[in-house]
C-alpha cells in the first residue's frame, strides 16, 4: 500500500468510456433508442462501476473514484462556463435563440457599459455591500467573540440559538425582516412608537438624514453610495443573519489560542488593548483571512434575502439579481452572459486580493 | 458584591443577545397563529385569539403538501448524489492526490463562483434537454454546486484518519475499497454526518435554481412557494409566516439535536 504507482488518467477514462460504449452497444441491439434504453444503460453502467470498482488496482482506482465528481463538474460547471463565454461574443436573445446567432465580438461588453444604466450602480452596490457587510460583521463578531471568550453556562443552547439565523433560508429571513421593518405595522416601528418616537422609513429610498446632512460629502453619498434606508435595511438583515457565523468561528479560534504568550504578555505588563492589538490579532491573522474570505464569497452570492425584501427593484439590485432580471426575465442571454462573466471575474479578484493580503488562505489546500 | 454585579450584568447582556436572534423567530411563530387583522394592526397586538387559518390556507388552498414533498425529495436526492460522489472523490484526493492542480483549481473556483453566473447557460441547456420544470434538473444543478464544498469538507475529515490504520488492514488482506468502507468511513463518521446534515440544509434552502429550473406547481419547492405570497400588490402575511415556520422547523430541529455536527462542519469547512 505504501508505494503508490502514478495514477493514470487517460487509460482509466478510456476503460470507462469503453465500458459505457459496450453497455450502450448491447442495449441498443435489443431496445430502440429512447428514455427506456438510456435509463437501462445508466443503471447497468452504475452497476458495472460499483462491481468493477472493488476489483480495480491502485493505478486505475484513483481516477475511477474521481469519475462521478468529474462528470458532474464537467456537465454542470465546465461546459456551462464555456457556453457562457461563447454567448458573450454572439448576439443571442429569446428572439433568435432557435435561429442564427450573429458574431458580434466585444459589442456585448461595450453595450453593458454603454447602454445598461443599471450596471455600474449595481456593481458599486454589490461591492459596497461586500465591504460594509464584511466590516460590520467582522467587528461585531470579533467583539462578541472576545466578550464571550470563556466557558459560559448553557454553552450548547447558545450555540443552537446562534446557529438558527445562518441555517435559516435566506428567503425566510428576507420575508421576516420585510415584516419587522415595515413602516406601519412592523415590530421595530411599533416599538419605537411605544417609546414615543417617530417610525423610521426602513425599506424605502429615503436618504439617511444624518448622512445627508454631512457637509459636502453627504449628498454625494446619498446620490452615488446608497446612503438610503433600503440599503441600510439590507446591511442590517445580512449582518443579523451572518454575524453569528463570524462570532462562532472567531470564538472557536480564540479558544484554541495558546496560553503561554498571554502569560508572557501579562508578566511584561501589557495592557488589555496592547495584548489585543499586538498579540491576539497577529495570532488570529490566518483565521481572520479565511473567515473573511468565506463571508466575502457568500456576500457576492446574495440573492434570496434581497429578493424577498425588494424583488428586483432597481435601487437595491445586486449583481446576481441583475443577472436574473436581464438574463432570465428579459431573456437577453448575451447581456446576461457578460454580466455573469463580470461577476465571476469579481469573485476571482476578491479571492486574489485575499491571497495577497493574508497569504495563501488555508482554503486552498497543499 | 462586585462579582455578583458583574455576573448579573453578564446575564442581562446574554439575554439581550439571545433576544436579538430569537426574538424575530418568536415573532414569526406568533404571527403564523395570528388572524390577519392582528398582523396588520398599526399598534402592538400581544393578545389575540390563536388560529390555524394560516396553516389551513397554505395546506388546503395552496399545494403545500406537494411543495413540501418536492423539497424533501430535492434535499434527499441532492444529498445522496453529492455525498456519494464526494466520498469517492475525497478519498481519491486524500489518499492518491488524484486530479492534480487543475482539478484542485476547478474545485476551488466552483466553490467561489456565485450560482447566478451559471444561471443562463444552465437554463438554456436544461431547456434544450427538456429538464426545465422537472426535479431532475434542479437536483443535478444543486448537487454539482454542493459538490465542491462537500468534497472539501470530507477530504479534511479523511486526512485526519491515520494512514497507519489502513496499512494495518492492507496487511490483513483488505482491498482499497474495503479499507475505505470498513475503516476510513467509520472512523470519519462524525465528519460524514456533518457533511450529510449541511448538504441537506443547503439543498433544503436553495432558492435561485429552484425558481428558475422548477417553477411549475408540480415541481415547486417550499421557498419558492413561500415567496409567492409576496406580490407587488399585496402581501399575505399570515401564510408567509406559516410557510416560514414550515421551512424553518426541520432546520431548527437539526440545529437543536445535531448542533455538534453542524458546528464541526462549519468550523472545519472554513479552517481546514
Amino acid at each position: 500500500m505504501g508505494s503508490q504507482r502514478p495514477a493514470r488518467l487517460i487509460p482509466t477514462l478510456c476503460i470507462w468510456a469503453a465500458v459505457l460504449a459496450g453497455t450502450w452497444g448491447i442495449i441498443w441491439r435489443f431496445l430502440p433508442p429512447g428514455p427506456v434504453a438510456v435509463l437501462l444503460c445508466g443503471v447497468t453502467f452504475v452497476g458495472l462501476y460499483v462491481a468493477l470498482m472493488v476489483r480495480l488496482g491502485d493505478a486505475h482506482l484513483s481516477y475511477t473514484l474521481l469519475l462521478p465528481a468529474m462528470v458532474l463538474l464537467l456537465g454542470v460547471t465546465v461546459i456551462p462556463i464555456a457556453f457562457l463565454a461563447y454567448l458573450a461574443f454572439f448576439r443571442v436573445t429569446i428572439l433568435n435563440f432557435r435561429g442564427h446567432w450573429p458574431f458580434v465580438g466585444l459589442e456585448n461588453f461595450l453595450s453593458v457599459f454603454r447602454d445598461d444604466s443599471q450596471f455600474l450602480p449595481t456593481l458599486v452596490r454589490t461591492l459596497e455591500l461586500l465591504v460594509l457587510g464584511l466590516l460590520l460583521q467582522f467587528v461585531l463578531g470579533l467583539g462578541m467573540a472576545l466578550w464571550l471568550n470563556r466557558r459560559v453556562r448553557f454553552e450548547s443552547l447558545l450555540a443552537t440559538l446562534i446557529l438558527l439565523p445562518m441555517m435559516t433560508n435566506s428567503i425566510v429571513v428576507g420575508m421576516l425582516w420585510k415584516h419587522l421593518l415595515n413602516f406601519y405595522n412592523g415590530l421595530f416601528n411599533l416599538l419605537l412608537n411605544l417609546l414615543g418616537l417617530e417610525g423610521i422609513p426602513w425599506l424605502t429610498q429615503a436618504p439617511i438624514e444624518w448622512v445627508q446632512a454631512l457637509p459636502a460629502l453627504g449628498p454625494w453619498l446619498v446620490e452615488h453610495l446608497n446612503a438610503n434606508y433600503a440599503f441600510l435595511s439590507i446591511l442590517i438583515t445580512n449582518t443579523w443573519q451572518w454575524m453569528p457565523f463570524m462570532f462562532l468561528l472567531l470564538r472557536a479560534a480564540l479558544r484554541s489560542l495558546p496560553v503561554e504568550p498571554y502569560e508572557a504578555a501579562r508578566i511584561d505588563g501589557a495592557g488589555a488593548w496592547q495584548t489585543f492589538w499586538f498579540l491576539t490579532l497577529p495570532l488570529l491573522k490566518g483565521v481572520v483571512g479565511v473567515v473573511l474570505l468565506v463571508r466575502a464569497i457568500d456576500i457576492l452570492k446574495t440573492f434570496g434575502m434581497i429578493w424577498a425584501l425588494f424583488g428586483n427593484a432597481t435601487i437595491t439590485r445586486v449583481m446576481p439579481i441583475h443577472i436574473y432580471t436581464v438574463g432570465i426575465q428579459t431573456q437577453d442571454y448575451s447581456q446576461g452572459a457578460v454580466l455573469s462573466l463580470i461577476l465571476a471575474a469579481v469573485s476571482v479578484l476578491v479571492y486574489w486580493a485575499f491571497q495577497q493580503g493574508f497569504g495563501r488562505p488555508a482554503l486552498a489546500r497543499e | 458584591m462586585r462579582a455578583l454585579l458583574r455576573r448579573s450584568g453578564f446575564g442581562l447582556a446574554m439575554g439581550a443577545v439571545i433576544l436579538v436572534w430569537v426574538g424575530p423567530f418568536f415573532w414569526m411563530v406568533l404571527g403564523s397563529f395570528k388572524p390577519h387583522e392582528s398582523i396588520i394592526a398599526t399598534e402592538l397586538v400581544l393578545r389575540f385569539t390563536p388560529t390555524w387559518e394560516n396553516y389551513d390556507a397554505i395546506f388546503s388552498r395552496h399545494a403545500f403538501w406537494t411543495y413540501t414533498a418536492n423539497s424533501f425529495l430535492v434535499a434527499t436526492a441532492t444529498t445522496v448524489i453529492t455525498v456519494a460522489a464526494s466520498i469517492l472523490a475525497a478519498y481519491a484526493l486524500s489518499r492518491y492526490r488524484a486530479g492534480g492542480r487543475l482539478f484542485e483549481f476547478w474545485l476551488m473556483f466552483t466553490r467561489m463562483l456565485p450560482p447566478a453566473t451559471l444561471l443562463i447557460p444552465l437554463f438554456l441547456i436544461f431547456r434544450t434537454l427538456g429538464l426545465i420544470n422537472t426535479l431532475t434538473g434542479l437536483i443535478i444543478a444543486d448537487a454539482s454546486f454542493l459538490l465542491s464544498f462537500s468534497i472539501w469538507l470530507l477530504r479534511g475529515f479523511f486526512d485526519e484518519v491515520p494512514v497507519g490504520l489502513e496499512e494495518a488492514a492492507s496487511c490483513d488482506g483488505a482491498s482499497r475499497m474495503q479499507s475505505l468502507f470498513y475503516i476510513v468511513l467509520p472512523v470519519a463518521a462524525p465528519g460524514v454526518t456533518a457533511t450529510v446534515i449541511l448538504s441537506l440544509i443547503f439543498a433544503w434552502n436553495e432558492y435561485l435554481f429552484a425558481i428558475v429550473f422548477a417553477s411549475a406547481t408540480a415541481s415547486k419547492t417550499l421557498p419558492a412557494a413561500a415567496n409567492d405570497f409576496i406580490t407587488g400588490y399585496a402581501i399575505n402575511w399570515g401564510p408567509v409566516f406559516a410557510s416560514g415556520v414550515v421551512i424553518v422547523l426541520p432546520v431548527a430541529a437539526a440545529a437543536l439535536l445535531l448542533q455538534r455536527y453542524i458546528v464541526r462542519g462549519l468550523t472545519l469547512g472554513a479552517f481546514k
